[in-house]
């Protein structure tokens, strides 16, 4: 069987970058459900998979990965003539997407994941911790309205993995963690929103995940 | 023009600054008073609109990010030093998963043991005891992960130094000098053979060498 596993979880976030990417590029692959309600990700047969018991892993033959914005740069790469071009055409629009990618995870990941964990997650959540994410997240959306106001996408011009990337922290903030209006109240932010969640290879992971 | 790196003296920017001495690329620095609050000044956040270090400027080219920018760096100048991002994709693809674990695994809590260990009493802010141990904690489980890995691979991403080792340096040195944790690394055989091996390269010895904080 010579199609790529994904370990993980339709719902849960990180394993939806992979997905993602692997829908946008029309590549095939097969999800073998790792279940997160009964901690099968910390059980030792999938920490020989994943030694940080983390989803999402892959596993493509002889090649074993995870990190899911390295599996996805790693299928951008190796299919960068099919489907949708995600890493520019040129070296420094692809170290744009990569500056753009970073940002993802240094700054909009690192307050999002905490607040989704407390706020979607947590019954009795950090009332003040929440409050102060929320206030980081605004200073980081600001940041975003301006440079999308310049550029359609984060990269420039086209849809990249810097934009993918984003989808589907911005999936919970749109829903169950409840702080749309953050998005709706910022023009080229909200713009941007309602584009890349028009794309059918976001139409076709909500279908999967039928919410 | 030559390529400028802005805020050398500080940890993000010296990743930059050892791959660019790796791949002996010529450059620039630009020091960068944060104590002066500089990189919350216009002028500052047009290179880098979140007001973090650090910068690049390379001609026209604009570039932030330190882990974007060494991948910037060890793709341009491929064909000379050493390859840092392995020689076939599926070399990479390990480059990146390592890389990847750096930024989102191992640097958070180090960040957190940096902030509060090292630099409370200079920010102004009150040193977090709990999160301090939970932080070596973490810290520490991650590096069991990384203990079980390197007794079975020379370096992070295969048998070849690669970006995913070298994004190590800045912080780890805190940890083993000013933080006061080098046991972490020091209990640890194959993390200590590792960390002597990558901290003892020259082009981290310059980097150090040159671009200290001044004391």
């Amino acid at each position: 069987n010579m199609v790529v596993k994904l370990f993980g979880q339709i719902k849960a976030g990180n394993p939806q970058r992979v997905l993602l990417c692997f829908l946008e590029k029309g590549i095939e692959f097969e999800v073998i459900h790792v279940d997160l309600n009964t901690f099968e990700q910390k059980k030792p047969e999938y920490l020989l998979r994943q030694p940080f018991g983390q989803v999402p892993a892959i596993e493509d033959g002889d090649l074993k990965l995870f990190e899911s914005r390295a599996i996805s740069r790693y299928y951008a790469t190796k299919y960068a003539d099919q489907g949708t071009d995600l890493l520019g055409k040129t070296l420094e629009q692809r170290a744009i997407v990569e500056q753009w990618m970073e940002v993802e995870a240094n700054y909009f990941n690192v307050v999002v994941l905490p607040l989704v964990i407390n706020i979607v997650f947590t019954p009795k959540f950090d009332v003040a911790l929440v409050e102060e994410l929320k206030v980081k997240l605004d200073k980081v959306l600001d940041v975003y309205e301006n440079q999308l106001a310049m550029n359609r996408y984060l990269a420039g011009a086209e849809f990249s993995l810097a934009d993918l990337t984003h989808m589907p922290g911005m999936r919970y903030i749109m829903n169950e963690a409840g702080l749309g209006s953050m998005i709706t109240s910022r023009e080229n932010v909200n713009r941007w929103w309602n584009e890349m969640s028009a794309r059918p290879a976001w139409k076709k992971l909500m279908e999967m995940a039928a919410y | 023009m030559v390529l400028k790196v802005y805020g050398p003296h500080f940890a993000s920017p010296k990743r930059a600054l050892v791959t660019l001495i790796e791949k002996g690329v010529p450059f620039e620095t630009v020091p960068v008073d944060l104590m002066k609050g500089e990189h919350k000044q216009p002028a500052y956040l047009a290179l880098q609109p979140f007001g973090t270090v650090p910068a690049v400027v390379d001609g026209d080219y604009k570039i932030f990010e330190s882990r974007a920018v060494m991948r910037y760096v060890a793709e341009k100048y491929r064909s000379q030093g050493p390859d840092l991002l392995g020689k076939t994709v599926e070399d990479r693809g390990q480059v990146e998963q390592w890389l990847d674990v750096e930024a989102t695994t191992f640097h958070p809590p180090l960040l957190n043991l940096t902030l509060h260990i090292m630099f409370a009493s200079v920010m102004g802010f009150p040193s977090d005891e709990k999160l301090i141990k939970e932080s070596e904690e973490k810290l520490s489980a991650v590096l069991d992960v990384y203990e079980a890995h390197l007794s079975k691979s020379k370096y992070l991403a295969g048998d070849f130094v690669s970006l995913a080792d070298l994004a190590h340096l800045p912080f780890t040195d805190y940890l083993v000098g000013p933080i006061g944790k080098a046991y972490m690394i020091k209990d640890r055989k194959h993390v200590s053979a590792w960390w002597d091996d990558i901290s003892s390269r020259p082009a981290w010895k310059e980097t150090l060498e040159k671009y200290s904080f001044p004391a």
